[in-house]
């Protein structure tokens, strides 16, 4: 017990250092998380824009009509 | 136009091979250094247990440095050949350096509270730091306030490489003015002037962040490519629709 | 240079034709300077203290107001790209343009500025420094200006985009004017800082037209 209490105050620094450590790590995980979340998001909309172009679908029959 | 296509599709297979190389080495190292640099390394013995503040802080000061460089690379590379991966991968570069940049900003404050007793001073380094900090919001600021995004991506690519004079001096600011902030004393020419129980878990920081860069840059350029790609798509359709 | 002094003529009879934008920048460079006394206090041991920088910070403020007007009008009425088709290379326009914005903005803001160190009550030492860093200052800062011009050029919030471009770029000329001041109102020599102030002038009228040309180009692509 003692020896936690030691190591959290961190010979008086305790909170200058966990702070330090707290933001830096705040803000390399915040922005891994919203780099993936931007890509979800566009990942998602490329698709939906995949899904109802019609010009990419009617090339796309027109490729099989070519190869039959 | 064929490159344009071309090399999204080669980079997505290069980046999904190197993604791993990068994203589990950068998990494994930072998380050793950060156990080295809290448990298991010595406390300074003029600046005590602050000392652990440098695992943090100096790294994020190399990566501020070594990020605005990548940035400054890219976007000569991106005017001078026109590579279109060039100025996405300075794009995607610039948040990242800026939140290292703020990494390095506030643990040095948080540093500099205890040791110096203020949160700050205007000295050459810090100023020179904050400069950067600047330079990176300027870039990404400049980056999108054109309705064309060509022209903001030269146009924030030049800034890019106008601001490269701050990097030098930041480097040489502790050198070439007195001031309280300590000089290097891991890259120095008569080798480190740290004890190596330091050292490696200062190191694996380091390396723990690059990698961490590495990671994410291309994860961000992954995106700004398929949002390039959805822009495309959406104005063909809308396009198609015109026409019909 | 034939073209330089031509394009140079054609910048200035326009400033002149419109002497009144100068005059709206000088005028706001006595404003905002005179908000500080009011601000801070009237008491003159502070006022005095807070001169040399007082006085630069704000004729520097002032100078960004005249940025954003530099390229516009040509910009919009095509004749910057008359400019880049003429014979005269882009850095000469570069170059024309900031020497055309120190005549008609730096060199106010530089003979304004002793009227306020007077209002600041600037130690007598003080005035010869303040004059010679102004001198070496105010181009540096225009040179540095058209830069921040070319790349705004047609940006959607371009004043404020430009300030946040260029100030942090002309901060070691606030630095060491500031220096120089102080240090000539406390008897120190003041060479070095003029001599570093004399060198980022150097500098910027080598580089700054490339990265304006570089930038202008760009833009007219």
């Amino acid at each position: 017990m003692q020896m936690i209490s030691d190591f959290i105050a961190m010979g008086g620094y305790g909170r200058f250092i966990w702070t330090a450590y707290g933001t830096a790590a705040i803000v390399l995980i915040g922005l891994l998380i919203i780099s993936l979340r931007e890509l979800r998001t566009t990942t998602a909309e490329v698709e939906a824009l995949e899904a109802n172009s019609p010009r990419r679908r009617r090339t796309h029959t027109g490729d099989e009509d070519a190869a039959t | 136009m064929i490159q344009q296509y071309a090399n999204p599709a080669r980079f997505n297979r290069l980046a999904k091979t190197l993604m791993p190389w990068f994203a589990w080495p950068a998990g494994i190292l930072i998380v050793t250094g950060l156990y080295f640099a809290l448990f298991n390394s010595p406390p300074d013995y003029q600046q005590g247990d602050t000392v652990r503040i440098m695992y943090v802080h100096v790294p994020a000061a190399w990566m501020a440095l070594f990020v605005y460089t990548s940035m400054a690379i890219s976007s000569a590379v991106g005017l001078i050949w026109k590579h279109p991966l060039a100025h996405l991968s300075a794009q995607a570069a610039a948040p990242i350096g800026a939140c290292f940049t703020f990494i390095c900003l506030l643990t040095g404050s948080l540093w500099g509270k205890p040791m110096w007793g203020t949160w700050w001073v205007w000295d050459a380094r810090l100023t020179s730091v904050l400069i950067l900090f600047f330079l990176y919001l300027g870039f990404m600021a400049l980056h999108n306030a054109f309705d064309d995004p060509a022209r903001g991506e030269r146009s924030a690519a030049i800034l890019a490489i106008i601001g490269f004079i701050n990097v030098p001096i930041i480097k040489f600011s502790v050198d070439w003015w007195n001031t309280l902030h300590q000089p290097a004393s891991v890259v120095k020419m008569s080798g480190p002037a740290i004890h190596s129980s330091m050292l490696y878990p200062l190191f694996m920081m380091a390396i723990g962040f690059t990698l961490y860069f590495g990671a994410l840059l291309l994860l961000r350029m992954k995106t700004l490519m398929l949002v390039r790609r959805a822009c495309g798509m959406s104005m063909a359709q809308l396009h198609q629709q015109a026409a019909e | 240079m034939k073209a330089l002094t031509l394009i140079l003529g054609r910048e200035i009879r326009l400033a002149l034709r419109q002497i009144g934008d100068s005059a709206i920048i000088v005028l706001f460079f006595v404003l905002a300077a005179v908000l500080f006394p009011f601000g801070v206090g009237p008491e003159p041991n502070m006022l005095a203290r807070m001169a040399p920088g007082g006085v630069w910070v704000t004729a520097l403020l002032a100078a960004m107001l005249s940025f954003e007007r530099l390229f516009t009008p040509d910009y919009e009425d095509g004749s910057l790209e008359q400019l880049a088709l003429g014979p005269a290379p882009l850095e000469m326009v570069a170059l024309a343009k900031a020497a055309a914005h120190w005549l008609t903005t730096g060199l106010p803001l530089m003979i304004a500025a002793p009227l306020i160190a007077v209002l600041y009550r600037l130690p007598d030492a003080g005035y010869g420094a303040l004059l010679i860093t102004m001198a070496l200052g105010t181009p540096t800062i225009s040179l540095i200006g058209t830069i921040g011009a070319a790349l705004t050029l047609g940006s959607r919030r371009g004043g404020v985009l430009l300030s946040l471009l260029v100030i942090p770029l002309i901060v070691p000329v606030l630095i060491f004017g500031t220096a120089a001041i102080d240090a000539a109102i406390g008897g120190f020599p003041v060479r070095q800082h003029l001599m570093l102030m004399g060198g980022f002038l150097l500098g910027a009228l080598v580089l700054t037209p490339l990265a304006t040309a570089a930038a202008l180009c760009q833009a007219l692509e």
